[in-house]
C-alpha cells in the first residue's frame, strides 16, 4: 500500500495540539521547543486510539551515506492505544530496506527498530529526548552502514504479534508425526508452549490441542520479507513466490489424515500453525549463517480448515462423525477467500532451552557433549553441575551414596520435598528438568563410587564410558580411588576449603601425564609455601551436630559463599577441561568480599620405584633442591624432606625440601642437619597442611663433581632413618643433589636419578649401597 | 578527532571556525555583529560563543585567526576580542591571543584605514616588522615597497608569505592536522596593476583538503569575490592544472549570496552566471555538495528586501536552491538555522564518508553540562 493510501487510512489530520496520548504529546512538544534543529512537526492524525505524529526529520547523513537515507526523511511515530513501544515508520515509499527494521504488518510503511529493550522496561526512562536521540542515532548507523549488530539476527523483528510459540527442537522436526497441546498462560494466553502430548503429566495449566506442519525454504530460494504475512492465503503465495506450494501440501496431508481409519480426533480438532524456517538474508540480498524461525498461528482447526480446502464437511455426532468433520465424497478445489479469510497470526518462535541454545548463551560456539561422570552430590557438585548445565555443558552420570537430610537444603541445589530421596537422582533429575534433550541429560548412580557391591560393574561401565571424570566428593580415600581407577577418561577434583572461604581445581592434563595424587601433592607445596594461603585449610571455627551422633557434624558454611564458590569452580574447571595442559587453582574470597586467585604453575613429575613403593617428585622441587645446593657450593648443605604417604597405596609424593637448620654443620666433604627450627617446621606444615603432609626423610647435596651416591656417611645415615622410620612402619627416605641430578634411596634401596637441568629423568640404576 | 566547520548566523557578515582534527583552531574573519542588549536581534553573541567554545578545551587562542579583508563584516570587534600585540591597551587578560595572523597584502598596504581595520592593519604591520606570528597572502611590488620604506629586510620576511597557487606552510593532508589549505587569491600581480585597493577583489580565498578515512572532502571559501575574479580563479587554476584545487564538497558562498558573484545581471527570477563561475558551481561541485550562504533570510519575493541592491539576492539564491536540488545538495542560509525566527550556529564534520551535518538530540544532561549555574 503506498504512503499516502496508509495515512489517509490512518484517519483524519488533527491539529498536534489534539494529540491525547501523553507520549505524542510530549513529543509534539519536545520538538517545537527544544528540537527545531531536528525536526519539524508536520501533522498528527487519530484513528480510533491510535494516534500518528508526523515529522520531518533531518538524520546528518554524510554525502557519501551507505543506505540511501535522505537528509531529511518523512517519519511517522506511532502511539498505541494500548501502553506500547511508539513504532517508528518511514514515510517515503522507496525507503531502503536495511538492517534493523521491524517486520510489518502487510500494507504499512518500514519501521525502524531503534529500541531493543521490552517496552515494560524501556519506559521506565522513556523520554522524548531520548527517543529523538534513539531515531537519531539509527540514522547515523544506516549512514555509516553500521546498522547490523553482528550478535543480532539480521531478518527483522515482527511488528505487533503479541504471541509467542515455544517448542523444542527435536519436537518440531517431529512435529508431523506427533499429537500436540499447546500450554498457555492463564492470565494472557499469548504464550504458547506446544509439546508431545505424552510427555505431560496431568496439568493444571490451560491446553489446546495443536497441530503445526513445518517448512524449510530452501536457501536458493529464498527472498527477503518484506512484510508479514497475516493470512493463510497470503502465507500461501508469499510461499508459492519460495518455492512451496502450501495449499497443495496441506491439502494432501489433510486428505491423509482425514481418510485414516478412525480419523486421528485429536489432530484434526486440533488449532493449525505453520512453522517456516528460512535461511537469513541481508538487505544486499547475501544469505548469512543461521536461520530464521517464525510461526504462523491460525485461530482456526485442522478441520476447519480442511473444509476451506474442499476436502471435508463440518458433521455432528448424531450425522455419523465423532470427528466433527466428514472427508467429502468428491472433494473441490480449496476456497480461495475462504482461505484467505483464516487469519495467521505470526508469532516469534523460542526454542526449548537445549544444548545448542545453552551454548550460545553461555557465549561458547562448540557444543560440549562430553561424558561426564561425577561423584559427589553434595553443595559443590550440585551447584557446579547446576552452573554448568546451564552453559550447555557435558552428558552427565551423577554418583552419590547419600540421601538428602534436612541440614543439606542449607547448601544444596534441591528443595524440602525432596529430603530423604537419593542425591544422586536428585541432581539427575535437575539437570534432565533444565536442558531438553533426548535421551535425558543425566542419570544417576545411587551407590559409593568405592563399592564392591552390586553396583561395582555399573560404576566401573560409567567411569570405562566416561571422557571425564569430576571428584566432588571433598573425600580424599574417594579421590584417590577415581585418581587410580582403570578408566581412562581424564579426572579432576573440585572441592571447598574446610572453613569453606576457598574453592580448589585440580584438573589433569589429557594426556593423564599427571594424576589427581599428583595434582594434590602440588596443591598442597603451594599450601605450605605460599603466604596468601596460610590459614587456608584451618579447622572450621564452628560445627553443628546435626542428629548428636560425634561424627554427625556439619560446617558452618552460608549458602551465598557456596554459591559464589561454586560459580568460581565451574568457570574455572570448564575453562580448564576446554584445554589439554593440567591446571590447579584456588580461589579465596576475601573479608572485603574480593577474590583472590590463584594458579600455581604445575610441574611435571618423576616417578620412582622401589621395592613395592613409589615416590615422585616434581620438577619445581627439584629445581628449588638445586638452587638451595648452587647456594652452598662448594660446601654440602640439606635439610629434612615433606610429602604425601600413602601407606595403603605405597606412595609417597615428595612435597616441599626445607632449608638446612641455622646450627647445621658443612663443609666440602660432609654435611650435619641441626636441629634448630626443625622441630617448629615440621609442625607447621602438618598444621597447615590439616596432617597430609608429613616428615618423610631427609636431602643433602653433594660437592661439585662428586656424585649422587650415597658415603659411607650417608649410608650409617640411612640406617639411622630406617630405624627411626619404623616406627611408622615406613621405609626411610634420603636424597641427594649432586651436580645434575638427583638420587633417592629408599628402603635402603638406591632409586633412579633424573637429569634435572633437561627435566627428564634418566634412569640408571645402581647396586652400590646395597 | 573529528575536523568540524563551524557557521554562525551573524547576519551578513561572516565568521568560520575550522576544529581541526589535531586539536588546532582556525578562525576565518571575525565580525561580532550583534547589537548587545538588544533582545530582538536575533545574530548571535559571536565572542561569547567562540570564548565557550575554547573554555571547554582549556585555551586562551586561536591557532590561526585569518581576516579574508578588512570590510566590517569580516573585522568588526577584532580590537575588543582580541590580545594585539602592537599596544599595551589591547592586552588585557581575558582577550584571545592570536598565534598566527593571516591577512592579504592589502590589509597592510590600504590606507586611510580607521576602527577594527585599522588596528588588523597595526597588528599585522607590527608582526610584519617583528618577523613573526603573521602570514600575508599574495606579495605584490607595493608591500615590498613598504618594507622597504620601513626599513625592513624584505628577503629574511619572505617565510611570512604565501603567493596564490601555493599551500598554506604548516598544513599537511598527511599530518595529524590532516588538512592543507591551498589559496587562490589575492593575486600579487593584479594588485601591481590596481591604482587603488579593491579590498573585496584582493581578499583571501583559499580551498582547504581534509582527508577523513580514505576520503578527501573540499571546502571552498572565497569572502565577498565577485563574479569577475571567481572567473579569473577558474582560468589560471585551468591553467595550471589544478583543476582538483576548484571540486567542492561544501562551499562558504561568496558576498552573502550576492548575484554579483553569479553574473553581472541580477536577472528576474534567477541570476545566470557567466560561464566559468557555471562551471565551478555546477561542474565541480560533488554530489550531495552544500552551500552556506553566511547571509540575512533570502528575501521573499516583492519584499522591501528583495528590491534592495544588498545581499542576498532572491535570484542568486533561486539559482542555488535549483542547482542543488539537481545535484542532491543542499543550500542553507546561517540565519535560517534551523528557522528563521531563532537562528543558532551549526557545524558539519568531516567524515570518512563526507561532510555531514553535525546533529545531536538535546538533553538535559549535555544541556546542564554546558551551563554554569549559580546560586545565591
Amino acid at each position: 500500500m503506498p504512503v499516502v493510501d496508509w495515512l489517509a487510512d490512518f484517519g483524519n489530520p488533527i491539529a498536534a495540539g489534539d494529540l491525547e496520548s501523553p507520549a505524542a504529546t510530549a513529543l509534539a512538544s519536545f520538538v517545537d521547543r527544544h528540537a527545531v534543529q531536528i525536526a519539524k512537526v508536520i501533522e498528527a492524525r487519530r484513528c480510533e486510539c491510535r494516534e500518528l505524529l508526523v515529522l520531518d526529520f533531518r538524520t546528518g547523513k554524510p554525502q557519501d551515506s551507505f543506505h540511501p537515507i535522505k537528509k531529511v526523511e518523512r517519519i511517522g511515530i506511532r502511539f498505541q492505544k494500548v501502553d506500547a513501544m511508539p513504532e517508528v515508520h518511514m514515510l517515503r515509499d522507496d525507503f531502503p530496506d536495511t538492517e534493523h527494521q521491524l517486520l510489518v504488518p502487510e500494507g504499512a510503511p518500514r519501521a525502524i527498530c531503534i529500541d531493543d529493550r521490552p517496552w515494560a522496561e524501556a519506559r521506565l526512562t522513556w523520554t522524548p529526548a531520548e527517543f529523538i536521540h534513539r531515531i537519531l542515532s539509527w540514522f547515523s548507523r544506516a549512514a555509516r552502514g553500521e546498522l547490523h549488530d553482528p550478535r543480532q539476527p539480521l531478518d527483522p523483528l515482527l511488528i505487533g504479534s503479541p504471541i509467542s510459540f515455544f517448542i523444542a527442537r527435536n519436537v518440531l522436526n517431529r512435529s508431523a508425526d506427533l499429537d500436540l497441546v499447546a500450554i498457555h498462560d492463564r492470565e494472557q494466553r499469548q504464550s504458547l508452549r506446544v509439546r508431545p502430548i505424552e510427555e505431560l503429566q496431568a496439568s493444571a495449566e490451560p491446553m489446546e490441542p495443536f497441530c503445526i506442519v513445518a517448512y524449510r525454504i530452501p536457501p536458493e530460494k529464498m527472498q527477503r520479507l518484506a512484510s508479514a504475512p497475516s493470512s493463510l492465503g497470503s502465507l500461501a503465495n508469499m510461499l508459492k513466490l519460495r518455492g512451496i506450494d502450501l495449499l497443495d501440501d496441506l491439502r494432501a496431508r489433510f486428505l491423509d489424515w482425514l481418510s485414516e481409519d478412525p480419523p486421528p480426533i485429536w489432530r484434526i480438532n486440533s488449532r493449525f500453525a505453520v512453522i517456516l524456517e528460512m535461511p537469513i538474508i541481508a538487505p544486499d540480498g547475501t544469505q548469512h549463517d543461521g536461520t530464521d524461525l517464525r510461526a504462523f498461528v491460525t485461530d482456526k482447526r485442522v478441520g476447519d480448515i480442511s473444509v476451506a480446502l474442499g476436502l471435508a464437511m463440518p458433521a455432528k455426532p448424531d450425522e455419523g462423525s465423532e470427528v466433527g468433520f466428514v472427508k467429502s465424497l468428491a472433494p473441490q478445489g480449496a476456497n480461495l477467500d475462504a482461505v484467505c479469510a483464516i487469519a495467521a497470526q505470526s508469532a516469534e518462535v523460542h526454542y526449548e532451552f537445549d544444548r545448542r541454545l545453552a551454548t550460545q548463551i553461555a557465549g561458547r560456539n562448540a557444543e560440549d557433549d562430553r561424558k561426564v561422570v561425577m561423584v559427589g552430590a553434595g553443595a559443590i557438585g550440585s551447584h557446579v553441575a547446576e552452573c554448568l548445565i546451564r552453559e550447555g555443558r557435558f552428558r552427565w552420570t551423577i554418583i552419590d551414596c547419600d540421601r538428602l537430610l534436612p541440614h543439606n537444603l542449607a547448601r544444596h541445589t534441591t528443595r524440602k520435598d525432596d529430603v530423604i530421596k537419593d542425591k544422586a537422582s536428585l541432581v539427575a533429575r535437575d539437570l534432565a528438568a533444565t536442558l531438553d534433550d533426548t535421551p535425558p541429560v543425566a542419570h544417576p548412580i545411587y551407590a559409593d563410587v568405592t563399592t564392591k557391591g552390586p553396583s561395582r560393574l555399573k560404576i566401573n561401565k560409567a567411569l570405562g564410558e566416561a571422557d571425564l571424570i569430576i571428584d566432588a566428593t571433598a573425600s580424599i580415600h574417594a579421590e584417590r580411588f577415581l585418581s587410580d581407577h582403570a578408566s581412562e577418561a581424564r579426572r579432576a577434583c573440585i572441592f571447598f576449603n574446610p572453613v569453606g572461604d576457598a574453592a580448589v581445581i585440580l584438573v589433569e592434563p589429557s594426556d593423564r601425564s599427571l594424576t589427581l595424587r599428583e595434582l594434590e601433592a602440588q596443591y598442597l607445596g603451594s599450601v605450605v609455601r605460599e603466604r596468601a594461603l596460610a590459614g587456608h585449610l584451618a579447622p572450621p571455627t564452628g560445627t553443628y551436630a546435626y542428629t548428636g551422633a560425634c561424627h554427625a557434624i556439619t560446617n558452618l558454611i552460608p549458602q551465598s559463599r557456596v554459591t559464589a564458590l561454586s560459580g568460581l569452580v565451574a568457570e574455572g574447571l570448564a575453562k580448564a577441561l576446554d584445554r589439554d595442559d593440567p591446571t590447579i587453582k584456588i580461589w579465596s574470597l576475601q573479608s572485603a568480599g574480593n577474590v583472590e586467585a590463584l594458579e600455581p604453575v604445575v610441574a611435571s613429575v618423576a616417578g620412582f620405584s622401589v621395592v613395592d613403593w613409589t615416590v615422585s617428585i616434581d620438577h619445581g622441587l627439584i629445581q628449588r633442591i638445586f638452587a638451595m645446593r648452587t647456594a652452598h657450593v662448594p660446601e654440602e648443605t640439606g635439610g629434612v624432606l615433606v610429602g604425601v604417604v600413602d601407606i595403603p597405596a605405597k606412595r609417597i609424593q615428595l612435597v616441599d625440601a626445607a632449608p638446612a637448620p641455622p646450627d647445621s654443620i658443612a663443609s666440602t666433604a660432609s654435611f650435619e642437619r641441626g636441629t634448630s627450627g626443625v622441630q617448629e617446621y615440621i609442625e607447621r606444615v602438618f598444621e597447615q597442611t590439616r596432617g597430609q603432609v608429613r616428615y618423610v626423610g631427609e636431602w643433602h647435596s653433594h660437592p661439585p663433581r662428586v656424585p649422587a651416591l650415597p658415603s659411607p656417611t650417608d649410608l650409617s645415615q640411612i640406617d639411622w632413618l630406617a630405624i627411626l622410620f619404623n616406627m611408622d612402619t615406613l621405609p626411610a627416605l634420603m636424597l641427594i643433589a649432586a651436580d645434575d641430578q638427583v638420587s633417592i634411596i629408599l628402603a635402603n634401596q638406591p632409586a633412579e636419578c633424573i637429569e634435572a637441568h633437561a627435566g627428564t629423568v634418566a634412569k640408571h640404576s645402581k647396586d652400590e649401597g646395597s | 578527532m573529528t575536523a568540524y566547520i563551524h557557521f554562525f548566523p551573524l547576519g551578513n557578515a561572516d565568521t568560520l571556525r575550522l576544529d581541526l582534527a589535531d586539536g588546532r583552531k582556525v578562525l576565518v574573519d571575525y565580525a561580532a555583529t550583534r547589537t548587545d542588549d538588544d533582545y530582538e536581534d536575533k545574530r548571535c553573541d559571536l565572542p561569547t560563543e567562540l570564548r565557550n567554545d575554547l573554555k571547554k578545551v582549556g585555551r586562551n587562542f586561536f591557532d590561526a585567526v585569518c581576516i579574508t579583508h578588512t570590510d566590517s563584516d569580516h573585522c568588526k570587534g577584532f580590537g575588543e576580542f582580541f590580545w594585539l600585540e602592537h599596544a599595551a591597551k589591547y592586552q588585557a587578560a581575558h582577550r584571545i591571543k592570536i598565534n598566527e595572523l593571516w591577512v592579504p597584502a592589502a590589509a597592510v598596504l590600504e590606507e586611510g584605514l580607521k576602527g577594527d581595520a585599522r588596528l588588523v592593519r597595526a597588528e599585522a604591520r607590527h608582526r610584519l616588522r617583528e618577523g613573526k606570528g603573521v602570514l600575508v597572502f599574495s606579495h605584490p611590488d607595493a608591500l615590498k615597497k613598504w618594507c622597504e620604506d620601513e626599513g625592513l629586510d624584505f628577503e629574511k620576511r619572505k617565510h611570512l608569505i604565501v603567493d596564490a597557487g601555493q599551500l598554506v606552510p604548516g598544513f599537511s593532508k598527511t599530518g595529524p592536522e590532516k588538512v592543507e589549505f591551498f589559496v587562490h587569491c589575492p593575486f600579487g600581480w593584479k594588485q601591481d596593476q590596481n591604482l587603488v585597493v579593491s579590498r573585496n577583489e584582493d581578499s583571501i580565498a583559499m580551498h582547504a583538503t581534509f582527508v577523513e578515512g580514505q576520503r578527501e572532502s573540499r571546502l571552498f571559501m572565497a569572502s565577498d569575490i565577485n563574479h569577475e575574479t571567481l572567473a579569473e580563479i577558474v582560468q589560471v587554476t585551468r591553467k595550471h592544472d589544478n583543476e582538483d584545487r576548484l571540486r567542492w564538497d561544501i562551499m562558504k558562498l561568496m558576498h552573502h549570496c550576492s548575484y554579483l558573484s553569479l553574473g553581472p545581471d541580477r536577472g528576474v527570477d534567477e541570476t545566470k552566471p557567466v560561464p566559468e563561475v557555471k562551471w565551478l558551481f555546477e561542474d565541480r561541485r560533488e554530489v550531495d555538495a552544500t552551500i552556506v550562504s553566511s547571509s540575512w533570510p533570502i528575501p521573499k519575493i516583492g519584499s522591501e528586501e528583495d528590491k534592495s541592491d544588498q545581499p542576498p539576492h532572491r535570484q542568486a539564491a533561486n539559482y542555488h536552491y535549483r542547482i542543488s536540488e539537481d545535484r542532491d545538495g543542499e543550500f542553507v542560509v546561517t540565519m535560517e538555522q534551523p528557522t528563521e525566527a531563532n537562528p543558532k550556529p551549526f557545524a558539519y564534520k568531516v567524515t570518512a564518508l563526507g561532510i555531514a551535518l553535525s546533529l545531536a538530540a538535546p538533553n538535559v544532561g549535555t544541556t546542564a553540562a554546558a551551563s554554569t549555574p549559580r546560586a545565591g
